[in-house]
């Protein structure tokens, strides 16, 4: 007869007490035929062997180093875990029984915030739209040499850098753009006052100059001229937010003449007081102390003016970065 | 079982103390490395090791008493398990026929192994013949200590089916002792 056969009469031995108990372990009735099974089961619970209880070192290691990877707690070794590969850190906090806060250190960090405005954000955004300023308000002194020479406006001599440029251009531009002086940033008085007594009506492109010359210099000769100026901009462009822009927009054409107005500058540039806030451009000096506050580790890319403009994403820069107009 | 200490215990760990932890460690890992053996035999020492891993990973996050501990641990040394089973059908391991026996290398624990402990050698051995589902309804039973409903969660089976196949895992294994010798049934001539 085969062993196989279920067990003919008498009640299931492995009623469903008999089965959790022996699975359990624990001591119970168990037919003979069970009892082997029994003591296999025995022997799966027996006391662990060497071998498997070998890799202790190597999961203490393991746990050391992933703890103190996490951050979690301080992964301190124990009394007997200590060898003469493992740094022993103090734990943090340890004095007052406070766990350690360390946070890991690629974990949970957190994506980049896009649409708030944050200080810095606002900062880099001033930074940039004073830099467009600046570098169009160059752009326009030196390029408005000729920028009198619109249709119904005479030619200033006293126009800042562009009388090369304006030279040069006199034939594709139906201007005739002899001027005599020499080039300079330097609006004068004279200069302004010509302006204004013209025929009584400033062209935008002359109220324009004379408003970035103010701009660019700093330098107020006449204040009732330069308001007056700033008023009649600010109707003309909208605004006064959006006079820079207008002039700009209304200049554009002398702006991109093949010979940059910035290169016939001789003064001072807007940036040359060395405190201009911005890091150096791609092209600027290497050297420069730029302080870059970010704290992602990008490097400064100012809106330098001899690098070009900088990309937009780093105006938080406030490196005191030299200018290459210097 | 670590017992009524295992509160403790597993905070001591979860704040950094190795100590503790292998006092975690030496409680479970025996179990794990039966229960891997049987289902894994050829590598159940690299699963075992990836499991602490992810244990240890995980384990300052950990709540829960003693039994959801090891219901835990062998469900991450399961995926870990299942996980290898993938990779290896993806990137078969190549036989060794050209190595004869005398060349293969020879550990010392292998001898040692059997020294310590015959009996349950003798046992994964036997467990090993069991229907793989069986088997580990059995292993997660008896050496992992889990109740019916937690092996039920493990493996998303219902308890009922649990019962079943532990039932007839242990009738099979008694089949297989008969088969060697090892007793007799009562009421039954072999």
């Amino acid at each position: 007869m085969s062993d196989s056969l279920l067990p003919t009469g008498g009640p299931d031995p492995y009623d469903g007490w008999d089965l959790e108990g022996m699975l359990s372990g624990a001591n119970v009735w168990l037919p003979d035929g069970m009892r082997p099974v029994a003591g296999t089961l025995s022997a799966l619970r027996a006391a662990p062997t060497r071998v498997e209880l070998a890799g202790e070192a190597s999961a203490r290691a393991a746990f050391r180093q992933v703890m103190r990877a996490n951050g979690t707690g301080s992964g301190r070794p124990g009394r007997g875990a200590v060898d003469g590969h493992t740094l022993i850190l103090p734990a943090q906090g340890a004095g007052d029984g406070s766990r350690g806060v360390a946070r890991p250190r690629h974990s949970h960090r957190r994506p980049p915030r896009r649409g708030r405005w944050q200080p810095k954000a606002l900062a880099g955004a001033a930074l940039g739209v004073a830099a467009v300023a600046i570098v169009g308000g160059v752009a326009l002194a030196g390029g408005f040499s000729a920028a009198g020479g619109h249709p119904g406006q005479p030619a200033h001599s006293a126009s800042a850098a562009g009388s090369a440029t304006a030279s040069g251009h006199s034939g594709s531009n139906g201007l005739d753009g002899t001027a005599s002086k020499a080039p300079t940033a330097h609006p004068s008085s004279s200069h302004s006052n010509e302006q204004q007594s013209g025929d009584g009506t400033d062209s935008p492109a002359a109220l324009c100059r004379q408003y970035l010359a103010f701009f660019t210099h700093g330098s107020q000769p006449d204040p009732a001229a330069e308001s007056g100026t700033k008023r009649q901009l600010s109707e003309l462009a909208g605004g006064s937010r959006h006079i820079v822009s207008y002039c700009v927009h209304l200049q554009q054409p002398w702006a991109l003449t093949p010979k940059g107005p910035e290169s016939d500058l001789d003064g001072p540039g807007p940036f040359s007081s060395g405190d201009s806030q911005g890091g150096p451009g791609p092209g600027g000096p290497q050297d420069s102390p730029g302080n870059d506050q970010s704290s992602d580790g990008h490097s400064g890319n100012g809106p330098g003016l001899g690098g070009g403009a900088g990309n937009g994403r780093s105006g938080n820069n406030s490196g005191s970065g030299n200018q290459n107009q210097q | 079982m670590v017992g009524d200490d295992f509160d403790g215990v597993l905070a001591d760990a979860q704040a950094g103390d190795d100590d503790q932890f292998a006092v975690l460690w030496r409680d479970a890992n025996p179990a794990l490395i039966r229960y891997l053996r049987v289902l894994a035999p050829e590598n159940a020492e690299d699963i075992a090791a990836e499991t602490w891993v992810h244990v240890v990973r995980g384990l300052p996050r950990f709540i829960g008493d003693e039994a959801a501990w090891r219901a835990w641990l062998f469900t991450t040394a399961r995926r870990r398990l299942i996980d290898q089973v993938r990779l290896r059908k993806r990137h078969p391991a190549e036989p060794l026929e050209d190595v004869s026996a005398a060349d293969m290398p020879r550990s010392p624990d292998a001898a040692q192994t059997a020294l310590d402990n015959i009996a349950t050698e003798s046992a994964i051995a036997l467990l090993s013949q069991l229907p793989a589902p069986q088997a580990e309804v059995i292993l997660l039973r008896v050496v992992a200590g889990l109740d019916t409903d937690a092996v039920a969660e493990l493996l998303d089976k219902t308890p009922g089916n649990v019962r079943v196949m532990a039932h007839r895992g242990l009738k099979k294994l008694e089949d297989l002792l008969g088969r060697a010798g090892v007793t007799s049934r009562a009421g039954v001539t072999l």
